[in-house]
Formats: structure tokens, sequence, C-alpha cells
């Protein structure tokens, strides 16, 4: 029966053939020192003792081959053991590699002294089973030895019944590409809202400018016949005419205040390079993740990816593209199986089409005409500014944004932007 | 012969009424169009006038109304463009489609007369041509034969006698026919029959 104990300690160590070769020592060994009362016996007692053997030394393999397994797994993740107190007992090279530190300078170190957020206040919430809590910025955050700090998640577990002393494991997620990706995301949308709000506010001057003209114009019309008339009735009229030569050089001044507002929010000419409509299009997908995510409107986008090389401001293209889909996403949300639809296409010699369709309820054809002029708007709460920024962007492309109905049974909204020939892309 | 006449489309009742006013006032016959459909609907028969349009219409652009308008009746009717948004491709494009003038809003209606007074001289002076040749042409078909061809001969600049030896008659016979010639075209001078004989382009 001691030899059981060998056996067992060479399948802990060693592999499979080296175990069997230690229960046929163990056997032949067995054989010559122990007496048996009979041949029957002897067999009886040699088949159990290699039955036995075998099945613990397999117990063994598989025990030393999982914790083997575990080992390889763990060694490749970043993972990080605590005991109660938050000191660190374990630290894998990946999690290290976060941290900035080598392993052996980590162990025994409180783990909040590498990410301070992670404090003994939460140490106690993780050990007494409650969940976690992300702090502000939502993710923790490691402050390396060199200065640099990284966006981490972590995952916390607790040990129950514990493998004493370790308390608590930490799975840990570095977070610095997601929030590149973030980052850039963040940077295309403070772009698109700023050029909004400049091209919004230039639209609006040029609404004002021209809304206001007109009655400007108007009275300084009538101030100039009503001149003539009391230029006629001599002398007597000169100080009333001269009144009325002041009213007028007054509104000509406030024509004037205008046209300089304007010139000053005017956006100007667009600046135009080559550029494939692909991949403008394919800048706004997170954009569009994000409205279908808040309005669950599917939409499909179908655009065709060569012979897209156009001439174009790309900020504005994306900003007009940005427009039509959210105007098509607000005409069909809240109704069943909304969809929109930005599509692409380069039509031979005559340039890139780009279309945003909806199954909406459409435009309504006495609204055809005028759905283009700002300050209109079928919408509660617009502006009625968006297509009249989309349409002066698509003009200023030497394009006409074309509206019309859709085969999906909403509206439609075309341009054609000019294509950049062959010849100039080699 | 009869000044022309100014139309005025503009979809702002204030700006039509206050410049139709304004030209009236001046003694200048206007009518207004609220828009450029109501114009083409029915069009005036006037051959000469000067058209005063804005640019940015409901329905139709000026730019669509302004390209008809040449189509319709050419120079007899030059168009000055009155518009809020002037930059500098669009009075290119203005310009290249024919139009006289083009006068930013808000205006000194000073500008607006001195534009609308140039374009009613050019209709008047291209009238009054026009007019001198139509006159010319009915005298000149009052012509027999025989007096047709003396009559060009005559502002070929032929003498008395080569018409003599090119007709065929004797030198005293084409005397009465220049005598007549001249009495019919209501010349007073041979310098003036071969002016006349320009503006109808017979030469």
């Amino acid at each position: 029966m001691p030899l059981l104990g060998a056996v067992m300690a060479t399948a802990l160590l060693a592999n499979r053939p080296a175990t069997f070769l230690a229960i046929g020592l163990a056997v032949v060994t067995d054989l010559f020192m122990t007496t048996r009362s009979s041949v029957m016996a002897l067999a009886a007692d040699t088949i159990l003792f290699v039955v036995v053997a075998s099945v613990m030394a397999e117990v063994c393999h598989r025990l030393t081959s999982r914790t083997a397994l575990l080992h390889s797994i763990l060694t490749s993740v970043p993972v990080v053991t605590l005991d109660g107190e938050g000191r660190i007992l374990r630290i894998t090279a990946p999690a290290a590699d976060l941290i900035g530190v080598a392993p052996e300078d980590a162990l025994a170190r409180p783990f909040s002294l590498f990410a301070p957020d992670f404090d003994k206040a939460t140490l106690s919430v993780v050990t007494s089973g409650g969940v976690l809590t992300l702090p502000a910025p939502g993710y923790w955050l490691v402050r390396r030895p060199d200065g640099e700090m990284i966006p981490l998640t972590i995952h916390a577990s607790l040990l129950s019944r514990s493998v004493d002393p370790e308390r608590v494991v930490l799975s840990l997620g570095d977070q610095r590409q997601a929030l590149a990706a973030h980052d850039r995301m963040r940077d295309l949308m403070d772009q698109l809202s700023r050029r909004w709000r400049l091209n919004s506010m230039g639209e609006m001057a040029a609404t004002l400018a021209h809304e206001l003209n007109q009655p400007l114009t108007a009275a300084t019309v009538y101030l100039h016949a009503g001149q003539t008339d009391i230029a006629r009735a001599g002398p007597i009229g000169d100080s009333a005419g001269r009144a009325l030569d002041l009213a007028k050089t007054q509104l000509l001044r406030a024509g004037d205040i205008i046209r300089r507002m304007r010139e000053l929010i005017a956006t100007g000419a667009p600046e135009m390079a080559e550029e494939r409509v692909s991949s403008m299009i394919e800048d706004l997908r997170p954009l569009f993740d994000l409205i279908h995510q808040d309005t669950g409107v599917t939409i499909s986008i179908d655009v065709q990816s060569f012979e897209d090389h156009v001439l174009a401001d790309r900020i504005q293209v994306q900003q007009a593209i940005a427009n039509l889909v959210r105007n098509a996403v607000d005409a069909v949300t809240g109704r069943d199986s909304g969809l929109v639809r930005l599509a692409g296409h380069s039509l031979p010699d005559m340039g890139y089409e780009i279309l945003v369709e909806d199954n909406g309820p459409g435009i309504p054809e006495d609204q055809m005409d005028r759905i283009l002029q700002p300050m209109m708007t079928t919408k509660a709460g617009g502006m009625g500014l968006g297509l009249s920024v989309t349409r002066s962007i698509v003009e200023s492309h030497d394009a006409i944004l074309v509206v019309g109905r859709s085969s999906l049974g909403g509206a439609a909204f075309s341009f054609r932007l000019s294509p950049v020939s062959e010849l100039e892309v080699a | 012969m009869t000044q022309s006449s100014v139309f005025i489309i503009d979809d702002d009742p204030a700006m039509r009424d206050s410049l139709l006013m304004l030209l009236r006032g001046e003694g200048i016959r206007a009518r207004g169009f609220a828009s450029a459909i109501q114009f083409l609907d029915a069009v005036p028969e006037e051959k000469t006038a000067c058209v005063i349009t804005d640019l940015r219409m409901p329905q139709m652009e000026g730019t669509e109304l302004i390209r008809q308008l040449t189509a319709l009746r050419g120079p007899g009717w030059p168009v000055i463009v009155i518009t809020g948004h002037a930059d500098v491709p669009l009075a290119v494009q203005l310009m290249k489609a024919g139009v006289v003038d083009f006068i930013e809003k808000p205006f000194d209606p000073n500008r607006i007369l001195e534009a609308v007074r140039g374009c009613l001289s050019t209709l008047e002076r291209q009238g009054a041509e026009s007019e001198a040749r139509e006159e010319a042409a009915s005298r000149l078909a009052t012509l027999t034969p025989r007096e047709r061809q003396v009559f060009d001969a005559l502002i070929d600049g032929k003498s008395n006698k080569e018409i003599a030896l090119m007709l065929d008659i004797s030198p005293r016979t084409v005397e009465i026919f220049r005598a007549k010639v001249m009495q019919k075209m209501q010349a007073q001078s041979l310098s003036m029959l071969v002016r006349l004989g320009l503006s109808v382009g017979e030469v």
C-alpha cells in the first residue's frame, strides 16, 4: 500500500508512460516483498492494485494538466489577485505590463497604489459581495510610474471559500484603443456640429438679410416717391423733403449693416479637394449607429465604393448627407419598421449620385416647392434651416438638390457630385 | 412713338407697390406681377418693355424666368434684376444670360430710376431706328420696277451717264426717273438717299 503514494507522486510529476512504469515496478516489488496465501489471492490483489493505481494516477494527471491549462490562460490575460487588505498577491505578466512595473515589484504592494480610485472602500464593496460602480469618467485610471494614465475596465470576483489568503481576483481590460476610437468619433461629431452651427448662422443671416431687405427696400422706395411728390409742392415742402431724405439714408444704412453681418458669417467658398464618397460615408457610420440606437430606425447603407472619386468639401458634404439622413429618420421615427436608405453610385460621365430616401409619409405635393426654402418646416420643433443649409451646401458644389418621391413610399433627396477624372486620379 | 412700359415681377407686395409708385411718379408707365408664373400665363403684348424682376421667388426662380423671357422677346425686353443675395458668380451668370443691370437690395431709389431710364432710352433709340427702317422700306415699296433699278444704281454710286448706258435709256430719261425716286423716297439730297438705302440694308 505505501507504494500507491509513490505512483501518485509520479503521476503528479510526470506523464502517462512514466506513471504506468511506476505501476509496473510497484506490482513487481509487491510480488517479491509480500507472501500471499494463494495464487488466486495474489492475482486478485495485483489486479486490484493496478486498477486503483491507474485510476488514482489518471485523476492526478487530469488535475495537473487542468492546473497547467488554467495557468497558461491566466498568464496570457491581465489578472491580479489581492488579499483582504488589497495587497497584490499575484500578478500576471500582461497585468504588470499594463501597470508599467515588473511583476516582482508589484507583489505585496497595495493595488490602490497603482489605481488610486480602487481604494479600501471599493475593496470592501467587493469583499462584501456588492457590485462595483465605475468612477466618474466611465473607466478606471491606472497611474504608471512613468506618469502615463491608462484607462481600464476592472472585473472583480470574490473567492468565497478562499484559498486563503487570496480574497479577490481582478481581471483588467485595456481601454486605450476603445477610447481612441471614441475620441476620433467625438472629434468628427464636434467638427460636424461646429460646421452645422456656422452653416445655420450663415443661413439664418442670409434669410434675415433677404426677409429684412424686402421691407427696407420698399420703405426706401416709398420715401423716394413721396419725396418726388413733395418736391412739386415747391419751397413749402423743402423741410419735409429733407426729413424724408434723412429717413432714406438711415434705411440704407440698416441695409448696409445687414449686408456686412452676412459677409462676416458667410461660410465662404467650399474647400474643394479630391475625396472618396465611400470614405466620407464610412466616417459617418458611428453617427448612424447612434441614431439607430436612439430611434430604432434601420439605416441601410448601399454605397458603391469604386469610381467614387469626387471633387468635394469633405466636411460640408458629410454635413449635407448627415442632415438628409437625420431628416429621413425624423420622418419615419415612431412608425413601424421605419427604414432609411443611403445609396450612392457613379453615373458614367455624370458624376456620383448620392440618394437618401425613406418609407415615411413623403412630402405633400403642395409643399414640394417650398420645402427647400429657409424658415419652412413641417416639424414641430424644427427651425426650418436643415434642408435650406443642405441645399446651400449642395449648390456650392455646383449641384442641385433634387426632391422627389421614393420607391420606398416616402421622400427621396438626391444630388450629384462632379467626378475627378481618372487622369487626375493617377 | 410712345415710351415703353416697365413690368415689375416681385412676390413681395410692398416691393411691387412701392416701385410702381416710384416709376409712375416719374411719369413712367408700369405694371406689377406677383410671380413669374402669373407673368408668363398672360404675357403682355408689348413688343418692347423693360422688365424688373426679383431672383428668389417661390414656384419659379428669376433665373428661369430670364431664360424664358430671352427666348420669348430677346433684346426687345431688357431685364433688370433686383436681389438680396448678390455674389460674383451669380452676377457673371446673369450678365451672360443677357441681364442689362443687376441691383442689390436695399438700393438707393435713384439707382433703379437711372437703370430704368437707361433701359427705356435704349429701347427708344432702337425703336426710332427700327421705325425709320420701316418707313424707308415702305417708301421703297412704292417705287416702280424701273425706278427701283435707278435707285439701286444710284446708291451703288453710278453716274447718270452710266445708268443711261446700263439701262439703255437716254440720260434725260434717267434725270426724270431720278427726280421721281428722290420725291417718292422723300430724300432732299443724294447723300440722304444713300442713308435711306443703308438703313433698309439694300446695299
